[in-house]
């Protein structure tokens, strides 16, 4: 069964079309990050599916159930927000055991002065206060359960909004850039934590982020967007390896992956000193070519054992101590800035200055090509072509 | 809603109209018992409008409507103008306004900044002076500050209508709450590009001040222009009345004629609202800032 | 610039502080400090206007107040007249600000109509108030009538005469305290709502308690400080209105303060009574303080 199924969700806002027909399925149990720049419509699919937001048109399904036209409350979700939506006048005890509370004692139980004196409320209370102070527990926030937020760092806070968020058992966990206002060690850690909160709950996660690492290190399977499209859903490693469009492989991945923009005219694509008859399949004066940062590697002069061997100019050099970037161009396409990744240990760096010659090895099936309209060519001939004319 | 009434093109008057529709009937509701409240609001407004057009007798006329029988609002108008000494009203209001206004900013604003942004033996006194006199309303000052007055000889003149409001501590308290939020880097950046203090009050925190300083004005000038209490104890004279304390005057069998009180009621309220509908930003703005006081 | 430069410049920056404070310091010592202490000090003697000179008579004019009907009376009215206004001019201006705060097309419209009175002529208005309110032909009466119901003696009656000035001193101060209660509810953040509909808080009255009720409290207790003040305040609507009349049904603190002051030439006696007045004010603002400092630290 479906954790979540979203079937043709569209949605404006008064001219702008912010989602435009997105359908896709989550598994139960399983943990899918919304990924996109920001306007990609993640926030707002985010609020559709807790329903703070109506679809113009379209169906949310929580667990087989059609829950369009059902209130928040009624969909059994949570979500954490942005900035945590702590409630600032109550204590984080009373913060968690809020859902509880809504969820469990009549109204005239949850006024104040009748609260006071409400029987169902006196009987109810004491399992409330003894499930919050267990998601307390989990959370490792149970000291704080008598202070307000205001007394709360970032960190605690995330984790108060995260208990508000557990304490109910709900179907499906939403969660809208929760990290975003942690600092950078922080947020490594919470990263970490929410993971494993994941893992031992079993619980639905939906996850938006603007941040790839993010989506790619927590999730079981990413969500692209860009403009209210799907770009692409899959692992973390599929999109990596094998991105449907180059708006995907220029998302994924840091640094960005390189794109190559080769002269394909008349039928013959040139690469250094590599001409590549054009002549299979579609490749066209519009293909490009894409290789990321870390498919390449430098090699000596002599080197023959790569595809290609290119003349690489560098203009600068961040050593990150596990391993070192490069920036420059490549000598046949001076136009184009490339990237290159390399573990620390490149003897062929030792000793070199910005002016010494370097040169840049890669295979034929590292590369990938896209067509005129940024989509995947995937026929395994052309790969093999291209192979071909380099040796 | 369907998808086809997105992609559908509508006029956008269409849409314009659209947006009125109510969610629910309870909406509907809502906003029509909001609008009920509105019209007993300005109820009174709207009578009096209807009343300086009339002529005496038809201004307690047990229906009422709108538009008089027989008209006359010209000659109520123009008998409140020109006959009676309203213009004189209206000038003395505005002169105690203005100056008021004028020696408000003048002294609060360099006050402020001081108290704000620099140092000096005091500070804290003077400021505590300021917090204190916040709750001193002008009931219970006028014997002495009268009793000064008449020492002097003075009652009767703009001066004793102006003076006890000369120096506003609710201006000063606004103003250097504004001030401190000012950032102090900006007031060092220009020391060190060589800036002397006055400049940096005249051409920095003067220009940063103006919403501030519009808001309070439009509080200022409302609140003497509306001002009864201390007219009505150093006004002995029909040439140094003002508007306000005109109103008074019909307590007493001042003018029988109905129709034209109720024009001379309309001249005296109307500099006000037309400010009011013009400037309804600063005005509400002017409110909310009161609200910092607390 | 040399450090040696640097005092002699603090010490311009001083003279500068003294030259810019100065008019102020010197306008409040004549205008609060003086007067406050000669109301203190005029207090504790017999003076009056009419005659010269004057002797110290210790509490005699305090002791008077104890035994002063027409006190008694004001005293009484002002708490009666403080009883009926405050809670219209609470409870209305935050339903209306609810009520408007969520229509988006109407609020702008029905602000400027609620908020029309305040920037009135009070004095103006009140006539025209006066002429709505009248006994026998006033449109207020005319239209119980023709309702079917009896006339009320709006401004004669001793028993009704502080509802009609409350009703009046409510009508021009709605759009004041509405405008409040927008600000403060444009203040909570709109996320808590989203957080507290998630949480399952989707009735109107627990969005109201658990969200809106709590965290408009500093709006509610500036709103109700400010209204009990205004309340104390009542001076404008009695004089034009009813004089405190009929038979000092409607005289209140500052009205009688102002006839023993000014009227009657009482100074003394008058001083005594500001001076009380003048310490309620205080207690009220020290009051508000000691509220505001304790959800401060529960905050």
């Amino acid at each position: 069964m479906a954790g979540l199924e979203l079937r043709d969700i569209r949605k404006s806002f008064g001219n702008t079309q912010v989602l435009k027909g997105l359908s896709f399925q989550i598994a139960d149990g399983e943990f899918l990050s919304l990924v996109g720049e920001s306007g990609c419509g993640k926030s707002t699919l985010l609020r559709i599916i807790s329903g703070l937001e109506t679809p113009d048109s379209g169906e949310v399904l929580i667990g087989g159930e059609v829950m369009n036209a059902a209130s928040p409350k009624d969909r059994n979700i949570s979500m954490v927000f942005q900035d945590y939506a702590l409630y600032p006048h109550m204590s984080v005890a009373q913060n968690i055991s809020m859902p509880l509370i809504m969820a469990r004692l009549p109204l005239h139980a949850r006024l104040p002065l009748l609260n006071k004196i409400s029987p169902s409320a006196r009987a109810i209370r004491p399992e409330i206060a003894s499930e919050v102070e267990a998601v307390a527990k989990q959370l490792r926030i149970e000291h704080l359960l008598n202070r307000r937020p205001a007394e709360l760092s970032g960190g605690q806070r995330q984790r108060v909004a995260l208990g508000r968020a557990l304490v109910r058992h709900p179907k499906l966990f939403l969660m809208d850039e929760p990290l975003s206002n942690l600092d950078a060690k922080l947020r490594v850690e919470v990263r970490k934590e929410i993971t494993e909160l994941h893992q031992s709950t079993g619980l639905t996660f939906v996850y938006v982020t603007h941040d790839q690492t993010e989506a790619m290190t927590m999730s079981h399977r990413v969500a692209l967007l860009e403009k209210g499209h799907l770009l692409q859903l899959a692992t973390p490693s599929a999109l990596y390896a094998d991105p449907h469009s180059v708006a995907v492989a220029r998302f994924i991945g840091s640094p960005e992956i390189n794109i190559l923009p080769v002269d394909v005219s008349s039928g013959i694509a040139r690469l250094g000193e590599t001409t590549v008859p054009g002549r299979a399949v579609n490749m066209d004066g519009s293909t490009l070519f894409a290789l990321r940062p870390e498919a390449a590697r430098l090699v000596d002069r002599h080197d023959t054992s790569t595809d290609f061997k290119l003349g690489f100019t560098r203009h600068l050099t961040e050593d990150l101590g596990h391993e070192v970037l490069l920036h420059g161009t490549l000598d046949a396409l001076p136009e184009a800035r490339f990237r290159m990744r390399l573990p620390k240990t490149s003897d062929l760096l030792s000793g070199t200055s910005l002016d010494t010659a370097l040169h840049v090895g890669f295979d034929a099936r590292s590369l990938l090509f896209f067509n005129a309209d940024g989509e995947r060519l995937r026929d395994a001939a052309i790969v093999a072509e291209v192979r071909e004319a380099a040796q | 809603m369907s998808v086809t009434s997105i992609e559908q093109p509508q006029a956008s008057w269409l849409r314009f109209l659209a947006s009125f529709k109510p969610k629910s009937i309870a909406d509907a509701v809502g906003t029509g018992l909001l609008f009920l409240g509105a019209w007993l609001v300005i109820f009174p407004f709207i009578w009096m409008l209807s009343a300086s057009l009339k002529p005496a007798d038809e201004v307690y006329d047990s229906n009422f409507h709108f538009w008089p029988e027989t008209f006359r609002g010209d000659v109520n108008y123009y008998g409140v103008l020109f006959d009676q000494p309203y213009l004189t009203f209206l000038a003395n209001s505005f002169i105690v306004c203005a100056g008021i206004l004028v020696v408000q900013l003048v002294t609060a604003v360099p006050a402020a900044y001081a108290l704000a942004k620099l140092k000096f033996r005091g500070k804290t006194i003077l400021f505590g002076f300021v917090v204190a006199s916040l709750t001193i309303p002008i009931n219970v000052t006028s014997i002495p500050i009268y009793l000064g007055l008449v020492k002097v000889g003075l009652l009767d003149t703009y001066f004793s209508l102006m003076f006890p409001f000369f120096v506003s501590v609710f201006a000063i308290f606004l103003f250097r709450q504004f001030f401190k939020d000012y950032p102090d880097s900006i007031i060092d950046a220009a020391r060190v590009d060589g800036f002397s203090e006055i400049e940096i009050i005249l051409r920095l925190i003067l220009p940063a001040a103006i919403p501030a300083v519009a808001a309070f004005s439009v509080f200022s000038v409302v609140a003497h222009w509306n001002d009864l209490y201390w007219p009505l104890i150093v006004v002995q004279s029909q040439e140094k009345m003002t508007a306000a304390l005109s109103m008074l005057q019909y307590q007493s069998e001042f003018d029988n004629d109905y129709g034209r009180t109720f024009a001379s009621a309309t001249v005296v309220t109307l500099p006000m609202v037309v400010i009011f509908l013009f400037a309804r930003r600063l005005f509400i703005r002017s409110i909310t800032m009161s609200g910092i006081k607390g | 610039m040399s450090a040696a430069a640097l005092p002699k410049q603090e010490w311009g920056r001083r003279r500068l502080a003294y030259l810019l404070s100065a008019p102020a310091s010197l306008l409040i010592l004549l205008i609060y400090v003086l007067p406050i202490v000669a109301v203190f000090v005029i207090s504790f003697t017999d003076y009056s206007l009419v005659y010269d000179g004057f002797n110290f008579v210790g509490l005699d004019n305090y002791k008077q107040m104890l035994t002063d009907e027409h006190f008694a009376e004001a005293f009484r009215n002002t708490l009666i007249y403080a009883a009926i206004f405050i809670p219209g001019a609470f409870f209305l201006p935050l339903v209306l600000a609810i009520a408007i705060q969520r229509r988006r097309r109407f609020r702008s419209i029905l602000e400027v109509l609620y908020f029309m009175p305040v920037t009135s002529t009070l004095t103006a208005m009140t006539l025209v108030w006066r002429a709505l309110l009248d006994g026998n032909q006033g449109a207020i009466n005319n239209m119980l009538v023709s309702l079917g119901l009896d006339k009320v003696n709006w401004l004669g009656d001793g028993d009704i005469v502080l509802i009609s000035i409350a009703m009046v001193s409510i009508w021009g101060i709605i759009g004041f305290n509405m405008v409040l209660f927008l600000a403060g509810l444009t203040a909570i953040p709109q996320n808590l709502y989203e957080a507290a509909s998630i949480d399952g808080a989707d009735h109107p009255l627990d969005r109201f308690f658990q969200v809106t009720w709590p965290l408009l409290a500093p709006t509610s207790l500036f709103v109700s400080v400010n209204t009990l003040v205004t309340a104390f305040k009542l001076f404008d609507t009695v004089a034009v209105l009813t004089h405190g009349g009929p038979d000092r049904a409607s005289e209140v603190y500052l009205y009688l303060a102002y006839l023993e002051g000014f009227e009657n030439f009482n100074m003394a006696y008058a001083c005594a009574l500001s001076l009380v007045f003048l310490a309620v004010l205080f207690l009220v603002a020290w009051l508000q303080t000691r509220m505001g400092d304790r959800r401060r630290t529960h905050a």
